[in-house]
Parts: structure tokens; sequence; C-alpha cells
């Protein structure tokens, strides 16, 4: 076979490429969604779009007691580790401060990504239209659930997008993997220790939790900061406490 | 005649103490509101008044509520149980207010009297969880699992025991014309439409005639090295030694291979043992050697800690728990600065937890070690009633105190201001004191402690009577003592150069002193296990404000002056 001969068959290998390219973009809608997030898969979109914000949100929360803007909390390295039990006084146990712990997160992290949610949705909605979309978004609500190796937050907003067809979406989940659900339990359980007995003995729990890392670390005016590892994920979940505190002396 | 030797404060010991006691408990009473919320954002503190939020409640619509009383008295700060309904947990200790703002039950009982906070056992799959009703029902909900609840079941221990993993064995069903296999329980081969199981035997079972066979490679479970077959069930245990053995690819079989230290970076055996310091781990990510089969070794969990080798002679074992201070002189010096640590070796990594800082030394490190392994644990340093104690049998009881028992001084005194005499294991009435055993830490440094009086404790007057020879110079009385002059008749150990021996012809009484040393050394003892007291040097052998005892001395050649001074 000559030259031309060849260079006639690698074209008719490249029209063929071409071709099949064309038909794959234009007939399967998850390999467009792929190559453009958004343009048929608002899913996809909502997941890219608030993955980062959860994620770095659940970093502050778990590493601040539970709080993005702890009110009441001990710095330590330089970090701002809210209370979650507390006693100013000598002897005393605490008074549990935050006994729905897990609520509470839950609740965080919805009022924190709640701004970023709309601001997503406008995203979304501007994509679309910029495609000849007719967009119609029916606010819902954001729930947050902390699971077991993971956080999954649930928007119940409606989505329509009118192009010939009409197409509804009803909820959109964005999930991350994380083990703050099995950190809060085990921080519970501390914290069930500190209120009757004042400690909690972190060994413990490491040998019953063989994939945990607990770390107590007290500070000068009796202030206990635990700090719960995942060993494997190297998820972090730290917390104040102070109970049963010793005076100097005879505390008088 | 008389010698009046003191030091140059003088404290009524135990009775002055309390007063004062009583002083701080009242006035602290005084000043100390009830705070609903304080204004460093606590909730339900007793506080100045100037610490309590005075703003609005959003939950209440109204301002925050402060009482001139303590939260024990108040209805809006009153303890009680919270319970969180939806996860099963509740907490005691928790003000209605705390409670409720985020969705919680709140009741005015205790814990143990909440039904719905009993713990029992949750028997779910094939795990078990010690905790209530409503935390079973929900992990059930979150696994999607069936649950057994046994309230008859009323400890962890026991709870954990009965996890039942179900028998497990070869379930071999067809798949796309093929005999295939999956290593599952019992239950869960029921599940499976035609399938056949096998009680105990495994996938790579030849007589089973699955597509699955022996060695196709190795992985982590149960923290152990497991083989897995070609289709990737799970097999036996790895042991090198029977890789080529078909029994031990046929039936589930304890290994045999147990070195009977965790297999420790073992070539040729996966048993693995966490307790023992081993677990399952890739090589690759590890520092171990590449076992001869597969990618999987019991990854060696021990520490390397250069202090504990210098001091023991080896590195410390997973799982070991040791005592450290920052001080150079051991942890039985507990100078002024002296902080305990416990330190404890864990998957490779030595862990620190402080037990003293914050807690003035009432928390310190005990270590012990049963077949030199070491164990260590922060405990209570019981020492606050130490000084009180009468009798010896009282101080050294280990269950009630952390006392020691110093003869020679007492601390304590009876209503004439005279030492008082205790009773030692013998039945004798001795002068003696019961120190702490850890002597605690004060805050010294600042204003208003108590350290100044705990440490005055041990300061005493010695009265040293001297009879005083034919050929006395009143001048030369305090710089000339021979027996031609003077001589002392009592309590003469006080008199620095005082060694005993002869000069005991002229003393009437026997006494607890062999010597001034003697007697300086006893009190110096006394004075620094009360705590960061007398003469001492600090954690990092700094010396303290004396570096020598105190010692005064007064003359009276009429014994009324003395009593007009300081009383009869």
């Amino acid at each position: 076979m000559g030259k031309r001969g060849q260079v006639t068959i690698f074209i008719i290998i490249a029209i063929v490429i071409v071709v099949i390219g064309v038909l794959i973009y234009a007939f399967y809608p998850q390999i467009q969604s792929l190559i453009k997030p958004g343009s048929k898969n608002p899913a996809a979109f909502m997941q890219t779009c608030l993955e980062d914000e959860i994620e770095d949100t659940v970093e502050i929360l778990s590493l601040q007691g539970g709080s993005v803007d702890p009110e009441h909390y001990s710095l330590y390295q330089n970090e701002k580790i809210e209370y979650l039990c507390y006693i100013n006084e000598y002897y005393l146990p605490c008074v549990v401060q935050q006994p729905m712990l897990k609520q509470h997160i839950e609740s965080e992290i919805v009022n924190e990504i709640s701004p970023v949610v709309d601001a997503c949705f406008e995203d979304l909605k501007e994509s679309y239209e910029d495609q000849g979309y007719n967009v119609n978004i029916e606010t819902g609500d954001i729930i947050t659930e902390l699971l077991p190796e993971n956080i999954v937050t649930t928007l119940t907003h409606k989505l329509t997008l009118i192009r010939g067809d009409t197409e509804r979406y009803e909820t959109f989940r964005i999930v991350l993997n994380n083990n703050l659900y099995e950190l809060i339990g085990n921080a519970n359980s501390i914290l069930s220790w500190e209120t009757n007995y004042g400690d909690a003995a972190p060994s413990t729990y490491m040998d019953y939790y063989h994939d945990l890392k607990v770390e107590k670390k007290k500070q000068d005016d009796g202030t206990k900061i635990y700090v719960l590892t995942d060993r494997n994920t190297k998820n972090k979940f730290q917390f104040a406490s102070r109970s049963i505190v010793w005076p100097p002396g005879y505390g008088v | 005649m008389v010698y009046k030797m003191r030091n140059k404060k003088i404290i009524f010991g135990i009775a002055l103490l309390l007063v004062i006691f009583l002083i701080g408990i009242g006035s602290a009473i005084e000043q100390s509101y009830c705070c609903e919320k304080t204004t460093y954002g606590a909730y339900c503190q007793n506080e100045p008044l100037d610490k309590c939020e005075g703003s609005i409640n959003p939950l209440t619509s109204e301002p925050y509520k402060i009482a001139p009383t303590s939260c024990e008295s108040t209805v809006y700060c009153k303890l009680g149980t919270c319970v969180n309904n939806q996860e099963g947990v509740c907490f005691p200790n928790v003000p209605e207010m705390v409670c409720v703002k985020e969705g919680g039950y709140w009741e005015d009982k205790a814990l143990d009297e909440m039904p719905q906070c009993q713990l029992g056992c949750c028997l779910i799959g094939d795990q078990a969880a010690f905790v209530t009703q409503t935390r079973c029902s929900t992990l059930s909900s979150i696994y999607g699992l069936e649950i057994d609840y046994r309230r008859d079941i009323q400890n962890e221990i026991q709870c954990i025991a009965n996890a039942n993993p179900g028998v497990e064995g070869a379930c071999v069903f067809e798949e796309n014309y093929v005999n295939s296999c999956k290593f599952i329980t019992k239950k869960e081969c029921q599940a499976i439409d035609g399938a056949d199981f096998h009680e105990a035997y495994l996938c790579s079972a030849e007589s089973l005639a699955t597509i699955c066979g022996p060695k196709g490679g190795t992985i982590c479970h149960d923290e152990k090295v497991y083989f897995l077959d070609t289709c990737g069930n799970l097999a036996n245990v790895y042991d090198n030694s029977k890789i080529d053995n078909s029994g031990y690819w046929t039936y589930v079989q304890e290994p045999t291979c147990d070195d009977g230290s965790g297999n420790k970076n073992s070539r040729v055996c996966g048993d693995c043992d966490y307790f023992s310091g081993s677990t399952c781990k890739s090589y690759r990510q590890t520092n171990s050697p590449s076992p001869n089969y597969g990618d999987y070794v019991c990854s060696d969990l021990d520490c390397k800690d250069a202090d504990f080798r210098a001091k023991y002679g080896r590195d410390p074992n997973h799982g070991e728990r040791w005592c450290v201070t920052n001080n150079k002189k051991g942890l039985n010096e507990n100078l002024p600065g002296t902080e305990h640590f416990m330190l404890e070796c864990r998957d490779g990594e030595v862990l620190v937890e402080s037990c003293s800082i914050g807690e003035y030394r009432n928390k310190i490190c005990i270590q012990s070690e049963v077949n030199e392994f070491k164990t260590a644990r922060c405990s209570v340093n019981l020492w606050q009633n130490c000084i009180e104690q009468e009798t010896q049998e009282d101080c050294l009881d280990i269950e009630k105190r952390d006392c020691n028992w110093i003869e020679g001084f007492s601390i304590l005194k009876d209503d004439d201001g005279e030492e008082m005499k205790l009773e030692n294991l013998a039945g004798v009435e001795v002068k003696a004191t019961c120190v702490p055993k850890h002597s605690p830490a004060f805050n010294f440094w600042e204003p208003g402690s108590d350290a100044e009086i705990l440490c005055s404790l041990t300061n005493s007057i010695c009265l040293v009577e001297m009879e005083i020879g034919p050929y006395a110079n009143r001048a030369r009385r305090l710089v000339d003592s021979s027996d031609k002059i003077d001589h002392c008749v009592s309590n003469c150990y006080c008199l620095e150069g005082y060694t005993g021996g002869a000069k005991r012809i002229y003393e009437k009484e026997e006494h607890e002193f062999d010597s001034y040393q003697d007697w300086i050394s006893i009190m110096g003892q006394i004075c620094t296990s009360l705590g960061d007291c007398g003469i001492t040097t600090n954690y990092i052998d700094k010396k303290g404000y004396f570096e020598e005892a105190l010692i005064e001395a007064e003359f009276f050649v009429n014994p009324k002056d003395l009593e007009e001074e300081y009383g009869s």
C-alpha cells in the first residue's frame, strides 16, 4: 500500500472517531453532564457547588466543639473550642451545655450553608437559562443529617426545566463521607463520664474502638480539651469540658 | 533561764485554718448570683452579679434570669435529665432551658429514675451495643437490621459477649450456569433462592465444586490477615505453612501459627492480636517486611521512646502506660513546679496525658507493673485530711488517704497549745505528724492564696531551758555554753551544734531528736511534705526564697518575761 492509501485510512479513522464522539455527546446525557456539569444534571451541579462548602463547615465545626462561632470556649492552639460541659466552681461536676449535640451540629451546618445553597441555585438557574431553558425554582427546606460514615444534606427545592420537554427535580442530596456521627457518639459518652465522675479515661475508649484516638489535654484552669481522631479517615472532633476541678491548697 | 527559739511566724494550726475556711465560704455565698446565662456564654453558673447576662433570652423573649442565690435553689437552673428522643441518649446535670432549646425532653429527675434512659443490650445483626431502647431502635433504622433488645443483660461486657455473629459457611448457588459461592452466614444464605448452605466449609473446598479456588491473595479482616479464595471470599487466617494444604482451604479452622506475642512483622503468620501489639496493615504503608504471600502483615504497634529506653532498657510496648514528671529528681520528689504526666504507647505512638496541670497536684500519676509490663493512671491525690489524723493506722489507711507518718514533731496542738501526742502502730503515744505522701502544689504567687497558712503549720516554738554555771557571764551566755558556765537541761536539740552524747547527762528527759541536724531535718521533711513549702529547690533546680531554716532566738532570764510576751 502506498503513502496515499495510508493517509486515506488515517483520515477515515479520524472521521469515524469524530462521528462516534459526536454521537456519544449527543445521545448519552450522563457522559455529556460529565463534560459540561449543570447542563443536564442539576444534582451533580449542586453536589459540586456545595460539597466544598459543607466540607469546610464540617471541618470548622469539628475543630470548635460543634459550633461555627463558639460563644463559650477555651482557647487551645489558637482554636476556640466550645465547652460542652462546664462549671466555674471547684469540686462540682459540670453542667451540660450542649445535650443535643447532633441536632446542634446539624442546625449549624444548615445555617452556614443556607446562603451558599441560594447562590448555587441562582448559578444553576443562570446556567440553564443561558442554554435556553425556562427555569422555575421553588425554595424548599435544607435538612442536614449526620449518619454513620456520612453527612447527608437534602434540599427539598423543586426545580422545573422547560425547553420543549419539562423536567422536574424535587430533591437534591449532597453526600459527604465523614465519620462525625461516630465521633459525636464517643463525645457524648465522654461527656456522660465528665458529668458523673469529672473525668474520662482515653485508654478505655481506645481499648474498645481500635480505630479511635482519644487525647486529653489539660489546661491551667482545670479545663480538659478532648481530641477524638478517626485513625483511618483522620476525621477529628474536639471539645472542652471543665468538671470536678480541684483548687490549690485547701481552696479557701 | 530560758531560751526561746522560734520561726518568724507563729500560727495556731488547724484552729486558724478552720476560721479562715469558714470566712471564705461565707463571703463566697454573699457575693454569688445564679446566672441563667453568664456574660461569657455559659449557662447556669454561680457568679458575681457583673458576670450575669442581662440581655433577652430569644427562647422566652424575657431577660435571662438572675437571682441572688445558688443555682441549686432556683427553678430556672434546676438540674435534671435531658432526653434526646431522636437519638436515645440521656444526659444528667442539664438545666431545662439548655435541654429544650434544641428540642430535648427534660424531666426533674435523676437519670436512673427515667425508664427511657435505662440501658440494655441491643443485639443488632452480628453486633451488640449496651444502649437505651430508643437508641437501639435508632441503630436499627440506620443500619436496616433487625434488633433484639435484652433488658435482662445489665452490663456491657456481658452484652458484648452475647453478640452473635451467626454460623458462617459456604453458600453455594447457581449463577450464569456455574456454581458460584459466597462465604456468609446461614441466615444470609437462606435469603438467596436455591442456595445450599455448607456450615463451616470454605468456598474454596474442592468437594463443593464451585468456581472458587485457593490462593486469591490476602486481606485484613477483624484486625487479622486472612487468605482470600479466587472469588474474593474470606478463607482462614494467613498461615504460609498451609498455603498448599488442601484441608486448610476446605474447612474453617483456627490458626496454629501464633508465636504468642501477636506475630509482629511475621512474614509467615497473619494471626495478629491488637492487645499483644499487632494489627493487620499493608506492608507497603508501614515499615514492616513484606510477607511471603500477599500484601498484608501483622504490623508492630510497639513504640520507640528514647527516655523510656534509657530508664528501663527497652522500648515501650503497645498498651503500656507509665508516669513521668518534669522534674529531674523523679516522681517521688514533688518539688515546686512539678507536674505529673501519664504516657501511653498506643498504635506506635506515645500519647501524653497531663495528670496534674491545672489541678495543683491534686491529681498525680501512679505507676505499677505486672511482669515488667508497666501500667499507670492519673489518680486523685487524697492528701487533704492527712494532718488531721491522730493515729498512725488512720494516717496510713490507703483506702482513704495518701499520707506518710513522720515522728518527732506534732503539728496538732492540744488545748494548751502543746504538741499533741499521736498513737503509732505499736500503740505508743508519740509526737508525730501525718503528712501528704505526694505534696500538693500551692498558688503561692497569687495574693490571697492559702500557701502561707498551710506552710506555717510547721512553725514551732522551742523552749530551751539552761542552767547557769557559777562563772557565767551574761554577755557570753549566747556564745559560750561550756559546762563550766552553763548547760542545757531541756529541748537542747534546738541549739545549733548540739550533737547529743555527753550533754545528755544534764538533760531532764529523753527527747525525739538526737541532734540539732536531726531536728532541722525532721522539721524540714514535714514542712516540704505539706506542699510547696520550706527550704527546697524547684523542679528546674532553682533555689527558693529560703536557703536555710529561719531561726530566731530570744533569751529570757526571767520566765515571767516569757509569759508576758507569749502567754503561759
